[in-house]
């Protein structure tokens, strides 16, 4: 392998064309604010939230494969970099969510919860201020452990020494225990939340499927991306493809595998303080969703990539990781939209302009990133 | 059918993957390639056919999933019908759990039978002798002599510049 440093540049137009959507769907989002604040705000949780798990996606792939020493992906090391350049965008975003939170959050409410015995209980955990500096410790924690991967990464181009990869090693080491805690305790604040009264002890891994699911999308559609136009063409093969197919079939599995988990045991021990729940997801057109969330999140991918001439394929793998991110937009709008939106699903502008304005700003921000170090790192290659 | 056989041993599954291929290209005939784990593209280099175990896995795994449903409809909606908390008797998400396991268990099992059966590796059959290291850490590529355009030395030659290490001639049944 030759160390020259090739560099990627995306189209001018595109990334044009990425910036003008997020901005139109910021935009939207501020108009939304003085028509429905109710509607533009749970539009706004459901983007910032796919926004975070994309970013937060690429921290545990990074994490994943230095900590399993895995050399297939090196090649494609940049990209799970790239996307947590997100990161520090996603802490803003975090910031303007306190500007939502009386409308969103039943428990912010102090009238409320001195009617409410249960949430009285709660209020020393779930208050405005502790609720802030969490936001604030678990963002400060992420792209602090993140940024130290990536630039540790970075200058490993310029000679790999063992020092250089410890290094790596010990950040990606750190950053696995943390993650697991705080984005679990991010998910309970963030979407559980929603629901004070309720709770699910394996909500964590709800949403950590869905971070895996999404970023594993966006990693899909990238590869197949860089490889037909990009600087890539050489690098990544028909193996690589193949094996990120199958980390998307098990993905997929995974993602079915915790959210049956979730439902069949709520649903068999039938308990009132835990089914209120699922009788909200289950009634008129929310139902027809729950059953469309399955299908396009687990039954698409795991069917689609298991021949192995599927999974070898460009064409196949970005239609399948779109159908992803559609289906990750619908499980939040599921997750967030049913104690918000009331007892039919409403589904318009207000909850469609903000995700698709995450969705491209986070590419847009991935895309930048990748032009900021070699596209692939130049030493650690087979 | 007896053949007579060089082995060259490798080290590294690049260099063997190479030899294979200029073994192709010349029209030398393989008998086989044994190694320690997968390698990546060795298929292709060799030109074996797609294997068609994944159907096995998949009927496996059908036959399980149905048997799983089946039986636990027939057993708690048909045969010997409870109330369980009130659910329905053919409740479905409730035969979901044991379902999915026997269709893990079938799709392993049959494949793994499957595989057995397909490459004669019945209970007492003898390993080849000689090729203990390929379950360890060395490749064997097995070339078999029986083209009079190849002399003995060129074989030998051919995988000494591959970077075979070892070179062994056999004589005898290498399947």
């Amino acid at each position: 392998m030759s160390t020259t440093f090739k560099m990627f540049q995306p189209s001018p137009v595109r990334m044009r064309g990425l910036a003008t959507a997020s901005i139109l769907g910021a935009f939207i989002f501020v108009i939304g604010l003085f028509v429905d604040p109710l509607r533009a705000w749970s539009g706004y949780l459901m983007a910032f939230i796919y926004f975070v798990e994309m970013g937060l996606a690429g921290g545990l792939f990074l994490c994943a494969l230095t900590l399993s020493s895995a050399r297939w992906a090196t090649a494609l090391r940049r990209i799970p970099e790239a996307m947590t350049a997100s990161l520090p965008y996603a802490f803003m975003f975090g910031l303007l969510l306190m500007g939502g939170v009386s409308t969103i959050y039943e428990w912010s409410h102090a009238a409320v919860v001195e009617a409410d015995p249960l949430l009285k209980g709660k209020a020393s955990y779930l208050n405005g201020g502790f609720f802030f500096l969490r936001l604030v410790v678990f963002f400060l924690l992420w792209i602090w452990l993140t940024r130290g991967m990536v630039s540790v990464s970075r200058r490993q181009d310029h000679g790999d020494d063992a020092v250089l990869a410890r290094s790596r090693f010990r950040y990606a080491a750190l950053f696995l225990p943390i993650f697991a805690i705080t984005f679990s305790l991010a998910s309970i604040d963030w979407i559980q939340s929603l629901e004070p009264h309720w709770f699910s002890t394996i909500f964590g891994l709800v949403t950590l499927s869905s971070a895996g699911m999404s970023g594993l999308a966006i990693c899909m559609l990238l590869v197949v991306y860089l490889r037909d136009r990009g600087a890539m063409r050489k690098t990544v093969t028909a193996d690589h493809l193949d094996d990120i197919g199958k980390i998307c079939i098990g993905f997929a599995l995974f993602w079915g595998y915790i959210w049956f988990c979730q439902y069949m045991l709520i649903w068999y021990t039938n308990m009132p303080e835990e089914t209120p729940y699922y009788a909200l997801r289950h009634q008129g057109s929310w139902q027809v969703l729950t059953w469309v969330n399955v299908t396009l999140n687990w039954a698409v991918p795991f069917f689609v990539l298991m021949p192995k001439a599927a999974r070898r394929s460009g064409t196949v793998l970005t239609r399948v990781a779109i159908v992803m991110l559609i289906g990750q937009a619908l499980n939040l709008y599921i997750l967030v939209g049913p104690p918000l939106l009331g007892d039919e699903p409403i589904y318009g502008l207000w909850e469609f302009a903000p995700v698709v304005g995450a969705l491209t700003f986070f590419l847009w921000c991935t895309l930048r990133a990748l032009t900021q170090a070699p596209i692939v790192p130049t030493t650690g290659l087979d | 059918m007896k053949h007579h056989c060089y082995i060259g041993f490798f080290e590294d599954e690049h260099e063997l993957l190479s030899a294979v291929g200029v073994c192709r290209e010349r029209g030398i005939p393989i008998v086989d390639v044994v190694s320690p784990f997968p390698v990546h593209g060795l298929d292709d280099a060799l030109g074996i056919r797609p294997s068609r175990l994944p159907w096995v896995t998949l009927f496996g795994g059908a036959a399980g999933l149905s048997l799983g449903l089946w039986f636990q409809y027939w057993s708690t909606a048909e045969n010997f019908p409870i109330d369980v908390g009130g659910k329905p008797w053919d409740s479905y998400p409730a035969f979901v759990p044991v379902a999915f396991e026997l269709t893990i268990l079938f799709a392993g099992l049959s494949t793994a039978f499957a595989l057995f059966v397909r490459s004669f590796l019945w209970p007492g059959k003898k390993t080849a002798p000689g090729l203990e290291v390929t379950t360890d850490h060395r490749h064997a590529l097995i070339l078999e002599q029986r083209d009079a355009r190849f002399t003995d030395s060129e074989l030998e030659q051919l995988l000494h510049e591959h970077g075979a290490d070892e070179i062994r001639q056999e004589y005898g049944d290498m399947s």
